[in-house]
C-alpha cells in the first residue's frame, strides 16, 4: 500500500469509496492478522472465526477510527481484543478457565491436521499455552511477530518496562522448563 | 596522560544493540522460530469471499426500502388483522347464542314438564322401546 495511511483512511471513511477500500485492507492484511491470531487461538477453523469477526468489527468502527496509531496497530489490537474474546466465550461455554481451554489446544496439536511442527516446536506451544495470558501474549508478538516493544505497547495499551518485564518472565520460564 | 585518548577505540554494527536481544534469543538454545502451523490450500486466496463485510453486508445494508412502501405494508397487514379479529369475535358470539338458547329450552322443558307431558311428547315408538328396556329381566 504505497498511498499514505491516511488517504487510504479517508477512502475507508467515505461512503462512496468505503467498500473498495475495505476489499483493499482486507486483501493486504489478511494474512498478518490471521497468523496473529492464530497464534493466540491455535486451531484454524477458530481461527478463521476469528479473523472473520475482526474484519467486521474493522468495518463497523473504520469511521472511529482518528489515526491516534497506525491503521496496521489499531486492526491488531481489535485482533487481539477478539482472540481473547473468542478463547473467553468458549472457556465459559465449557465451565472452564481460559488458560484450561488453551492448555487443551496445545495438547491437541499433535493431532490438528493443520499443524506441521515437530516436536520441539510442539512443546514450545505447549510451554507457551501455559503462561499467563498477558505473558503469552507479550512471548507471541515478540518472538515470533518480531515486534519491538513500542508496538506491542501501543497494542496492548500497556508500557514498554511492563512488556520488558512480562518478556523476561515469560522466557526464563520457558528456558527453565527446557532445561528440566 | 590522563586525558589521553578516553574515547573508546571500538565500534559495533549499525543497530546491533536493537538486534542484540533477537541474536541471544536465536542462538544454540534458543528454539525454532519457523511457524508450525499451515491453513488449508488456496485458503488465503479465498478468505475474502468468506468475510461478510466484503461479500454482501455493504450491499445489504444500502438496499433501502422506501418509507412509503412501508406504510403501505403496515396499514393493510393491520387491516387484514382487525377484519379477522372481528369475523372470530363474531363467530364466538354466534356460537354462544346458539348454545345458551339450547341450553335454556332443555332446561325450561325438563324442569317444568312431569312425566305425562313428557311421554306426551314422546312417538309411540320411542315410548315401546323405552319400557321394554326397562322391562327386560
Amino acid at each position: 500500500m504505497s498511498e499514505p495511511q491516511s488517504i487510504f483512511v479517508s477512502a475507508l471513511q467515505n461512503p462512496s469509496t468505503k467498500e473498495e477500500a475495505f476489499k483493499r485492507l482486507v486483501s493486504e492484511y489478511k494474512e498478518r492478522l490471521y497468523w496473529h491470531i492464530r497464534k493466540l487461538v491455535l486451531d484454524h477453523d477458530d481461527a478463521h472465526d476469528v479473523i472473520q469477526n475482526t474484519f467486521i468489527k474493522i468495518h463497523l468502527n473504520i469511521d472511529k477510527f482518528r489515526e491516534n496509531s497506525s491503521l496496521y496497530t489499531w486492526m491488531y489490537r481489535i485482533a487481539t481484543n477478539e482472540s481473547l474474546n473468542f478463547i473467553n466465550s468458549k472457556a465459559v461455554k465449557m465451565g472452564i478457565q481460559n488458560q484450561e481451554w488453551i492448555e487443551a489446544k496445545a495438547d491437541g496439536l499433535m493431532a490438528d491436521s493443520y499443524f506441521d511442527g515437530d516436536q520441539a516446536a510442539l512443546k514450545l506451544q505447549k510451554m507457551v499455552a501455559r503462561l499467563p495470558e498477558k505473558q503469552r501474549i507479550v512471548f507471541n508478538m515478540r518472538y515470533f511477530d518480531n515486534m519491538n516493544y513500542e508496538a506491542i505497547s501501543e497494542v496492548l495499551d500497556t508500557s514498554v518496562g511492563a512488556l520488558k518485564a512480562s518478556y523476561h518472565h515469560a522466557v526464563k520460564k520457558i528456558k527453565n522448563e527446557l532445561n528440566d | 596522560m590522563t586525558d589521553f585518548n578516553k574515547k573508546k577505540p571500538f565500534k559495533t554494527p549499525r543497530g546491533y544493540f536493537d538486534d542484540l536481544e533477537e541474536q541471544l534469543c536465536n542462538s544454540e538454545d534458543a528454539i525454532s522460530k519457523l511457524n508450525p502451523f499451515s491453513v488449508p490450500e488456496h485458503y488465503f486466496e479465498n478468505l475474502e469471499s468468506s468475510i461478510p463485510v466484503v461479500s454482501n453486508l455493504e450491499t445489504a445494508a444500502n438496499k433501502k426500502i422506501p418509507k412509503n412502501l412501508i406504510l403501505q405494508l403496515t396499514s393493510v397487514a393491520a387491516a387484514i388483522i382487525v377484519a379477522v379479529t372481528i369475523i372470530q369475535i363474531d363467530k364466538t358470539g354466534k356460537i354462544k347464542k346458539e348454545q345458551a338458547l339450547n341450553e335454556f329450552i332443555e332446561n325450561y322443558y325438563l324442569e317444568d314438564l312431569d312425566s305425562y307431558e313428557m311421554l306426551s311428547m314422546m312417538e309411540e315408538s320411542e315410548i315401546e322401546e323405552t319400557v321394554s328396556k326397562f322391562t327386560k329381566p
